[in-house]
């Protein structure tokens, strides 16, 4: 059990100044503190809901912008000290799949060259890049004749298995997977989720799957973080989190997951009250105690932070 | 409608203006009557050609009664044209009908087909004949100036083949004659041959035109990627930059340029490129912010090319539409703008056959001989027509709302 | 709406300075020594020397760059070569011939462009539409030396109706104020019809429609109150072109204004008051744009945040 990446207290705010004086006039704080490790050849899920930062961490990870501060080791090694050679040898290992297929993929070039052309940049020869292209294509389920294709010509869950080959033909050893079938239908959802499944077993890498959708990051991921506002709240490995979730938040989630029948139901659920804040005002001490059923009085005063319990089971709660 | 088809229609109907006034010069009979027949006929010929251009688009025989009351439009902007005609050349002589016939054929035609299909088009879709969408209209307004365009760039490339006379030749006894069989559009001035001043001054209106828009979109489209691309510090002094130049409206730092530099060709070039790039790059800076978040180019990025390939590859090629069509309509403006330099006397230098310098030459002599202006502005109007046709269609050809059909 | 205005004011500013460094650097652009060209090849040394020290060009560069920015910032633009006069004088008492003339231009171009614009996009695609359209494709494409001597053929020569030649009365601004106006008719029709068209589709206005407004008040009451905003903002860009139009417009008409002056000064090679015509023109735009621009954003809040 290697960590393959290593993210320590990581940070990120964005702030926005005046256009002459560059004096702040409003501040966001996305990510405020996050510690997350990803193992080798392990899924690793992080839910949360829209605006808690977790798509920020994907684009930090993929070094699209950078950390206010913190963190983000690969391999042990710092990816902040990496740069022109080993920038590209970071992205040989480490790739990601989007959300939206249908912004994904570049619409003026055919699939045969947004696939080869990660081959080609680094280093492959054209007819290495046709080949590998081609076995990709077969791997992820689409036919051979799609490569003279452009984007537009395929649907959506096509497109998404066109961004999986593209993101996989150059064997990374860590995928990012920033919510990669909440675009798609139900029953394509889960084979899209087949297909990555199939694909880890074959290849061997790790993935960080990112989603909203509690009850699917716990059927197939091996451990899971939620996030709240810019932190995380529990992590544990994925059936214990759904049974024995002990932040109030997690709770609350659990129990926001509809219930098929009725005379099971009961009038107990404590569901969510208010609205999430957003990051121009995170509230003072744990994130959460505007709307937590559990507050006391410390939690407005002092922020938790996450503590072990069981092996790897973990809460930042100050009730436990 | 293809190019071939709208080429096919126009040499037609450019042959068959020829042919006819060929058989009343052979026939030679009496000017009057033979006007009248003319007109007549060369209408009943347009007629005929929009009738075909309609079907185009119809295929069905009820509509063909809209279709009539614009024929008799035609007709009526035919008849004036011709007047106009007679009144600009007093028919002394056939040579003159002849003139004013492939005068009529050469300019004439392609605007009052065009005219007319858009009229009957337009009439159909009020009468709910057909829906908007079902007209290929900005195809063939595209194809309707690429055709002129291309008609004028074949001239200017065998200008010396096509003109009938040296543009440089001085011959002042036959200064400010008007038109005759050998020389077919008048003489300047200096008794230089009008027509083929026109037919080589195609060159420089072309060459300015394309010399300027080169230059300034492939420094505006690489300013524009950069400043759009990487933001922060270059983007601020690129667009304070673009903040100054665009304080000068319209031509007054070209006119500030040429004046200081002289009047020169190239100078022209200079200075309305020091402008051209100003417009391309704050266009495809604001693209690029547009492109720049979504997740294909995310996607370049974190595949481990190169920040200059990620630009021409990935950005570029998605944001291309609106700089072609502003390309377009850029060259329109440029030979605009070289005319009006050249007609200040700030561009070509005098003596080069230049249209706007043409011009300004003719409206000196404005009261005896309006011959001598009317051919160069109507040739640059017709340049810059086309171009803005080519620009027009393309727009709604390439604007995203359409472009799923 | 006060720091936008701020906002725009610095950045006025920093325009200014930039317009006025270029027009500066103009006179450094000259091919060979501006002091031969202006004077000519025969002048005498004597005289030549006279001018180099007048216009400061004996000094280093950058201790004339200084002089003539605090020299414009004082209101002193130079002085002109042959008359010897102040280049502000002489600009100033060209100004109201400018004006004038652009006051037509622009009367003009709003009298044809509202009435063509608004009944275009009251029945689009229709017969007046369709003519509208195509008149102003061709305004927009003719160039104003082109247009200028075919009104005066027609209009003074063949008619004999309209005077065509020099400022005086209401009679003579007729025909220079339609070749001046005519683009910019054309240019603001279709933005009229456009804009119009665009505000026609939106809910409120059929939400007027149903609560059973007459159409000329829907069009005249809501729908041009809200598309006028874009329209302002096309009627402040053109006069940007109509500074600029007005160069050749006035040379056609030999109308004694701003642009016949440039020219003149670019003929008699009088360096210092083209720079001066330069400087005054360009500053009129910049103001006018400025204007536009805080019209524009006070109508239209959105504008202010960005």
């Amino acid at each position: 059990m290697t960590d393959i990446l290593k993210i320590k207290d990581l940070t990120k705010h964005y702030v926005q100044k005046s256009a002459f004086f560059k004096k702040e006039t409003g501040r966001a704080n996305v990510l405020n503190g996050v510690d997350l490790t990803i193992i080798e050849n392990e899924i690793s899920g992080l839910i949360g809901e829209s605006g808690c930062g977790k798509s920020t961490i994907a684009k930090l990870i993929m070094m699209l912008e950078e950390s206010s501060s913190g963190t983000i080791s690969f391999r042990g090694e710092d990816i902040n000290s990496v740069s022109g050679r080993g920038k590209k040898n970071y992205y040989k290992n480490v790739q990601m799949i989007f959300q939206d297929p249908y912004s994904s993929l570049n619409p003026r070039m055919k699939v045969k060259n947004i696939i080869g052309e990660m081959i080609r940049i680094n280093g492959g020869s054209k007819r290495d890049a046709l080949l590998k292209t081609k076995e990709m294509l077969c791997e992820t389920g689409l036919e051979e004749s799609a490569m003279d294709k452009y984007p537009h010509e395929f649907s959506g869950g096509q497109r998404q298995r066109i961004a999986i080959a593209r993101a996989l033909v150059v064997r990374p050893k860590l995928l990012i997977a920033d919510e990669p079938v909440s675009a798609l239908d139900l029953a394509l959802q889960y084979k899209i989720i087949d297909l990555l499944l199939t694909l880890k077993a074959k290849y061997k890498f790790s993935i960080l799957y990112i989603s909203h959708d509690l009850n699917s990051v716990a059927k197939f991921c091996d451990n899971v973080s939620v996030m709240y506002l810019g932190k995380i709240m529990e992590k544990a490995s994925a059936d214990k989190l759904l049974k024995e979730g002990k932040h109030p938040y997690l709770k609350a989630l659990i129990e926001s997951i509809p219930i098929k029948d009725p005379l099971h139901r009961t009038d107990k659920r404590s569901v969510i009250k208010g609205e999430i804040p957003g990051p121009h005002n995170i509230p003072v001490g744990c994130p959460f105690h505007p709307r937590c059923p559990e507050r006391m009085a410390v939690c407005d005063q002092e922020i938790p932070v996450l503590k072990g319990i069981e092996g790897d089971h973990a809460v930042s709660c100050h009730l436990f | 409608m293809t190019l071939k088809n709208v080429f096919e229609k126009f040499t037609l109907s450019y042959l068959f203006g020829i042919v006819l006034a060929l058989i009343i010069y052979i026939v030679d009979i009496n000017l009057k009557i033979s006007s009248v027949v003319l007109i007549l006929s060369a209408t009943l010929y347009s007629c005929t050609t929009y009738g075909k251009f309609h079907r185009y688009f119809l295929n069905k025989d009820e509509k063909t009664i809209v279709l009539f009351g614009f024929s008799i439009i035609n007709l009526t902007i035919q008849i004036l044209m011709m007047l106009i005609f007679i009144k600009v050349y007093p028919i002394e002589d056939p040579s003159k009908v002849i003139l004013i016939n492939i005068g009529v054929s050469v300019f004439v035609h392609p605007v009052i087909i065009f005219l007319s299909i858009i009229l009957a088009e337009k009439q159909l879709i009020r009468k709910g004949f057909i829906k908007n969408e079902d007209i290929p209209n900005n195809k063939l307004k595209k194809d309707m100036g690429l055709f002129i365009v291309i008609l004028f760039v074949v001239i200017a490339l065998l200008a010396p083949l096509i003109a009938t006379h040296d543009p440089k030749v001085i011959n002042l006894p036959e200064s400010l004659n008007t038109p005759t069989l050998d020389h077919i559009m008048g003489q300047d001035q200096n008794g230089s041959d009008i027509f083929s001043r026109i037919v080589h001054g195609a060159r420089i209106s072309l060459f300015t035109g394309l010399t300027v828009v080169f230059i300034s979109s492939v420094v505006g489209i690489f300013l524009g990627l950069v400043s759009g691309f990487y933001g922060g510090l270059i983007d601020t002094v690129l667009m304070r930059i673009v903040d100054v130049l665009l304080a000068f409206p319209g031509l007054l730092l070209a006119i500030a340029i040429v004046a200081v530099m002289g009047p020169h060709i190239l100078n022209v070039v200079i200075a309305l490129s020091v402008l051209g790039w100003v417009s391309f790059a704050r266009l495809v800076r604001g693209q690029v912010l547009a492109v720049k978040e979504r997740e294909f180019v995310y996607a370049a990025r974190t595949s481990g090319q190169s920040d200059l390939r990620v630009m021409f590859m990935h950005i570029l090629p998605n944001i291309m539409s609106p700089v072609i069509v502003q390309a377009t309509f850029s060259i329109a403006g440029v030979i605009i703008a070289e005319s009006s330099l050249s007609f200040l006397g700030l561009g070509a230098p005098p003596g080069t056959p230049s249209w706007g310098l043409m011009l300004s030459e003719g409206t000196k002599e404005l009261l005896d001989a309006p011959h001598v202006s009317i051919f160069p502005g109507a040739a640059i109007m017709l340049l810059v027509i086309a171009f803005n046709f080519i620009g027009d269609g393309l727009r709604d050809l390439l604007d995203p709302k359409t472009e799923k059909k | 709406m006060l720091a936008y205005i701020t906002k725009r004011l610095i950045l006025l500013i920093f325009v200014l300075y930039g317009v006025g460094t270029i027009v500066f650097f103009l006179i450094h652009m000259i091919p060979g020594d501006p002091v031969d060209i202006m004077l000519g090849d025969s002048a005498v040394a004597a005289d030549k020397d006279e001018l180099r020290k007048n216009l400061g060009l004996d000094k280093p560069v950058l201790t004339q760059y200084v002089s003539y920015l605090s020299g414009v910032v004082r209101g002193d633009l130079g002085t002109s070569i042959h008359s010897r006069e102040k280049v502000l004088d002489e600009i100033l008492e060209r100004v109201p011939a400018s004006f004038e003339l652009m006051c037509g231009a622009m009367f003009i171009a709003i009298l044809i462009a509202f009435p063509l614009g608004i009944l275009s996009a009251l029945k689009p695609y229709g017969f007046t539409d369709t003519v509208s359209m195509t008149v102003s494709f061709i305004g927009i494409s003719m160039p104003n030396f082109w247009l200028g001597p075919i009104l005066i053929i027609i209009f003074a020569i063949e008619l004999d109706w309209l005077p065509a030649n020099e400022r005086g009365g209401f009679f003579n601004l007729i025909l220079p104020a339609i070749t001046l106006g005519t683009a910019m008719a054309a240019m603001l029709s279709r933005m009229i019809r456009s804009s119009l068209l665009e505000v026609l589709g939106e809910d409120f206005i059929k939400n007027a429609r149903a609560r059973g407004l007459s159409e000329k008040k829907v069009v005249l009451k809501h729908a041009m109150r809200n598309s006028m905003i874009p329209v302002i903002t096309i009627i402040g860009l053109q006069v940007g072109v109509l500074l600029s139009g007005a160069i050749i417009t006035e040379a056609i008409f030999d109308w004694p204004g701003l642009g016949s002056l440039l020219l003149d000064g670019i003929n008699e090679r009088n360096y210092p008051l083209v720079q001066g015509c330069i400087l005054f023109i360009a500053s009129i735009y910049v103001f006018v744009n400025l204007i536009t621009d805080i019209m524009y954003a006070y109508a239209d809040p959105r504008v202010r945040l960005q």
